[in-house]
This record gives C-alpha cells, sequence and structure tokens, in this order.
C-alpha cells in the first residue's frame, strides 16, 4: 500500500516511453503505478463490482500504454485527460463482458507493469481488521463503499442526521485504516 | 481523515454536485490528488467491495441488494430458513453466493445479536448490535459459496444460527435456525 513519491511529472515519463529503451520500461512502471490510483477511484464510483473496477483498470492502463507507445497522444502534458477519455470509453463497455473477462484473467495472469500498478489488499488482513468492529459499523461501510450511499441517503434509512453519519463515517474508516497499518502519509502532511 | 480523504470519500458516495465533480475528476487525472492516502482509499473501496461479495463484510444484506448483485451476472442460490426445524441447504449446485433469509419476528426488539454456532449449539462466533426495524419480518444475509463449502467441511453435522435480543432485563432467544448442508460430489 505504499507509493513511490513521484520523480518526474506524468508527461516527462510519456516522453520516456515514446524515446522506447530499458527507460521506457522503468518510465511505464511509474506511469501505472500512478494512473492506477486515479483510475480506480474514477471507476469505483461508477463501478459497484469490484472485479469489474479491477479488469476494467488493467484495460485502461494497456490502452494508455498503447496509445502513447503508438504516438496517439499529440500532447504529453494532456495525458490525465487522455487518461480520463479512456476510462470513460471503457465503462461505455458492457459490465457483463467485463465480469465474464475477469474471471478468465483470474485465471491466466499476467506480468508487466499494469499487474504491478494494482497492489491489493489482503482480503484476509482486512477480514481480521473487520472482525474488531461492530455489525453496525461494518453496515455502514458496505453503505458507504459498496452501495455508493450518500450521507443523507444512509442517514435517512439509519434515522440519523446527515452530519453524523459523516462523523461516524470517518470514524469507522479511520479505525479500519489504522489497523490495516494505513493512513501514515496523512500523518506526515 | 484529512479534508483530501474526506473529499474522496464524499466523491464515493455521490455526494458531490455534477460540477464538483467533474472538477474533482479532471484534477484526480492531472495528478493533484496524488499520494498515500488516494492509494489507501481506492485499495479500501475494492478490498471492502470483494469482502462484500465473499459475504465477509457484514451479516446482513437486503433483498434489494441481492437483486443488484444477480444483475451483475452472478448466480444466486436463495434458501428461507424457519426457526425450530432444520433446513437442508443443497450446494452441490453451480452458483457463486447463497442468499439466505431467516424469519423472525422482532416486535419488540431494540437490540439483536446472532450467534453462529456448531450443531450442538457451541458459539463460534457472535455478531453483535445488527441493524434492524421492528417491523422487519426477515433478516438476510449472504455469502460466497467457497466460503460456505469451507463452513461446512469444519462443521459437517450442520450449523445453528441463533438470534438473540438483547433487552434492559436480560437476553430473550428469538429464534434458533439449523441448516445442514449437501455438499457436491
Amino acid at each position: 500500500m505504499v507509493d513511490q513519491p513521484p520523480t518526474l511529472p506524468d508527461a516527462e515519463l510519456v516522453l520516456l516511453i515514446r524515446g522506447g529503451g530499458e527507460s521506457a520500461k522503468e518510465a511505464e512502471e511509474q506511469l501505472c503505478q500512478r494512473m492506477a490510483s486515479r483510475v480506480r477511484m474514477y471507476l469505483a464510483r461508477r463501478h459497484r463490482d469490484p472485479y469489474a473496477v479491477e479488469d476494467t483498470t488493467h484495460d485502461v492502463l494497456l490502452a494508455l500504454l498503447e496509445g502513447i507507445r503508438q504516438g496517439r497522444l499529440d500532447d504529453p502534458a494532456k495525458v490525465g485527460s487522455y487518461a480520463l477519455g479512456i476510462c470513460k470509453n471503457k465503462l461505455r463497455e458492457d459490465t457483463r463482458r467485463e465480469i465474464r473477462r475477469h474471471r478468465a484473467l483470474l485465471r491466466t495472469g499476467s506480468d508487466g507493469p499494469v499487474e504491478m500498478a494494482l497492489p491489493r489488499l489482503q482480503v484476509g488482513r482486512l477480514e481480521e481488521c473487520l472482525l474488531f468492529l461492530l455489525e453496525r459499523d461494518r453496515v455502514l461501510l458496505r453503505m458507504i463503499f459498496c452501495g455508493g450511499r450518500s450521507a443523507v441517503s444512509i442517514g435517512e434509512e439509519l434515522g440519523l442526521k446527515p452530519q453524523s453519519v459523516r462523523v461516524r463515517r470517518h470514524r469507522v474508516i479511520d479505525k479500519l485504516r489504522q489497523c490495516l497499518g494505513v493512513g501514515r502519509y496523512e500523518a506526515q502532511r | 481523515m484529512n479534508e483530501r480523504s474526506q473529499t474522496l470519500v464524499a466523491y464515493l458516495g455521490g455526494e458531490l454536485s455534477a460540477d464538483q465533480e467533474q472538477t474533482l475528476e479532471q484534477q484526480l487525472f492531472a495528478g493533484e490528488l496524488d499520494g498515500g492516502d488516494l492509494t489507501d482509499l481506492a485499495n479500501l473501496t475494492i478490498g471492502l467491495r470483494e469482502a462484500a461479495f465473499l459475504g465477509i463484510l457484514s451479516v446482513q444484506v437486503s433483498r434489494g441488494e441481492m437483486e443488484r448483485i444477480r444483475t451483475l451476472g452472478y448466480r444466486i442460490l436463495e434458501c428461507r430458513i424457519r426457526a425450530g426445524v432444520e433446513t437442508v441447504l443443497d450446494i452441490s449446485g453451480d452458483f457463486d453466493l447463497i442468499f439466505l433469509e431467516f424469519e423472525m419476528d422482532l416486535t419488540g426488539a431494540t437490540r439483536i445479536d446472532c450467534e453462529v454456532c456448531d450443531h450442538l449449539g457451541n458459539v463460534i462466533k457472535r455478531n453483535l448490535d445488527l441493524p434492524f426495524s421492528p417491523d422487519q419480518k426477515v433478516v438476510s444475509g449472504f455469502c460466497a459459496r467457497e466460503l460456505a463449502l469451507t463452513g461446512v467441511e469444519n462443521n459437517p453435522e450442520g450449523m445453528m444460527n441463533r438470534w438473540i435480543s438483547v433487552e434492559p432485563g436480560g437476553e430473550r432467544i428469538i429464534g434458533e435456525f439449523r441448516t445442514r448442508a449437501i455438499l457436491p460430489e
């Protein structure tokens, strides 16, 4: 769960990738690592299925690298917008097909910068941390992260004010992140 | 949580206006939100969703949520379970998730717990303070087939869920629900 500190701006990584060679490989890894969290966050807002998010993230990163290598990105400074555009296009694809493809991917597996760009939480570790929470808090986590529910909508269902939902939401996420040993970056700022 | 994390959680919950959302997405892809907390939250979101699909995030899931999951292409085995009788679950078929509905009367209850027990009634785990509404007649939950198979392997003679109302004067058993599974050959 640890990000490498960014060394070069996105645009410079694009130029290195275009240049080819050994430095292009390293630049691809760095760009994928950096883009992966952005893409996953964007997709998580729209896809409820975790496997579809991971699958589509792989697709987006592959399409991004392919586009850069083949010179389809005119202005390296616009690599962020280019990646966002790819995300939007990918989202138009059929969700069912993505799930089926993901299942096939799970069986075959792959290496390379795209695979390395997706650090994963160990579900076993997460399960241990979830055991320390009240079921009420676990339900709240599911409503937020799996149901994409707003504080207002959760409050209506649980009979709470939106502000109280937000306070509980912050507490439970902090508790979970602390147990998982993440969030160290916030402490440093 | 810092302000950036709070904004990202609000984004995931659909709390931002269309304009705010568009601005945030531009910032996101321009790298302005990069950092450990972005990675953490992205990982947490995916991990929790995976845990939810495996049935380890929480015991309860509504029928509406289950129907939404079904539309994603998951094959779901549905079982209705009544108190006081043993329900046989045939889990030998081809499916991804088991959706269980426990029939119970929650009138008068203010807090309910659920004990997961072996076939003799020995408690394996107790889930505390489950959310419910008093007019609810069914409490539902689900788990992944693989998880159910592991549970059955560890408890081949069956399992029991004991639902308990925790009241000011003590505890009252709402119902004991016994299940025994038929495994694939």
